[in-house]
């Protein structure tokens, strides 16, 4: 043990040990309770009873992980926090793998936004105006989940073979399996007859094409951008995005 | 004490083979300078979408990655996912 002054005189003290293993043994009525200790060249502290529970600091590494008192690892073994004492906020720059180590385990993004759904026409979308047009948005993941509800005052000039959901907050994926779909839960004032509203985004896209049946058991049509009238209409999807 | 608000874009992603440019404005309210509130609006600039209404950042990466090869490429995707 060694005590010095720095230049500005400041009381530092120093343990110097040659060897791995404990540096100060914390005891309680003779039985030590928690060491602060090296190994190799990591720091630790905590606790030495039961199987022990403390963290080694590995500044050569860039991390830190559980292990006893001693700096001996143990994996999957100690809690962060616990039901009724729980640590408040975690801030993250990365991200947080949960049920496994691997890529797919990681979740990397939850993020909350707005976004702005526009109903419009496959060829061209100009000089509308809405009453409502609203969308929100939660991404979890790669997972993204979308509500809308837009409400056109007036359609303005919109041309096209297919009526066109534009806006969404993030592109979808470029699979054959990423073509999500969804139902619309409420519809009204197309220019069409309609007794189902529903759509899904293509994939590899930001836009959806907007789908009906004219009654049950007929087959299922693409509405056009000369079917979107003044449509109101609310939806929500679910798709998965690669970013 | 004063309040101000700030509209900035905050990140800025290229995504897929289409190259499509995600935007993500952040709309930031502050207290005296200090950050008390961020909320986000996302949009997706595809290789079809006019960016004329865009920000400079976005136009420029538009013209970065939205050349003619993509927009050739991104037009076929369309027509080859036409359900007609």
């Amino acid at each position: 043990m060694s005590n010095a002054r720095d230049t500005a005189k400041n009381l530092k003290t120093g343990l110097n040990v040659a060897a791995a293993g404990s540096i100060i043994d914390v005891q309680k009525a003779n039985s030590t309770v928690g060491q602060i200790s090296n190994i190799g060249n990591d720091f630790v502290v905590g606790s030495s009873t039961g199987s022990g529970a403390g963290l080694r600091f590995d500044g050569s590494g860039n991390l830190m992980y559980p292990s006893n008192s001693l700096g001996n690892s143990r994996d999957n073994a100690v809690d962060l926090g616990a039901s009724s004492v729980r640590f408040k906020d975690l801030y993250l720059g990365g991200g947080a793998y949960l049920g496994g180590t691997g890529a797919s385990n990681k979740l990397d993004d939850y993020e909350e936004g707005t976004w702005t759904p526009v109903l419009g026409g496959s060829t061209s979308t100009s000089g509308q105006s809405y009453s409502v047009q609203a969308g929100t948005y939660t991404k979890i993941g790669n997972t993204v989940n979308a509500h809308a509800y837009i409400a056109l005052s007036s359609v303005g000039t919109v041309s096209g073979t297919y009526a066109y959901i534009m806006g969404f907050p993030f592109n979808v994926t470029n699979s054959n399996g990423s073509y999500p779909a969804f139902p619309i839960g409420y519809f009204a004032g197309l220019g069409q007859n309609v007794s189902s509203l529903g759509g899904y985004l293509n994939k590899n896209t930001p836009t959806a094409y907007v789908t009906f049946r004219q009654g049950a058991g007929t087959s299922i049509q693409y509405l056009s951008a000369g079917g979107i009238g003044a449509a109101a209409i609310i939806f929500s999807i679910t798709y998965n995005t690669a970013a | 004490m004063a309040l101000t608000e700030e509209t900035v874009q905050d990140k800025l992603e290229i995504v897929g083979d289409f190259k499509h440019i995600q935007v993500r404005t952040a709309t930031i309210i502050k207290k005296d300078g200090v950050e008390i509130s961020r909320s986000f609006h996302r949009h997706v600039v595809a290789p079809n979408s006019d960016v004329s209404g865009e920000s400079d950042d976005v136009k420029a990466l538009a013209t970065q990655f939205h050349t003619d090869a993509i927009k050739t490429a991104y037009a076929k995707h369309l027509a080859e996912s036409d359900p007609n």
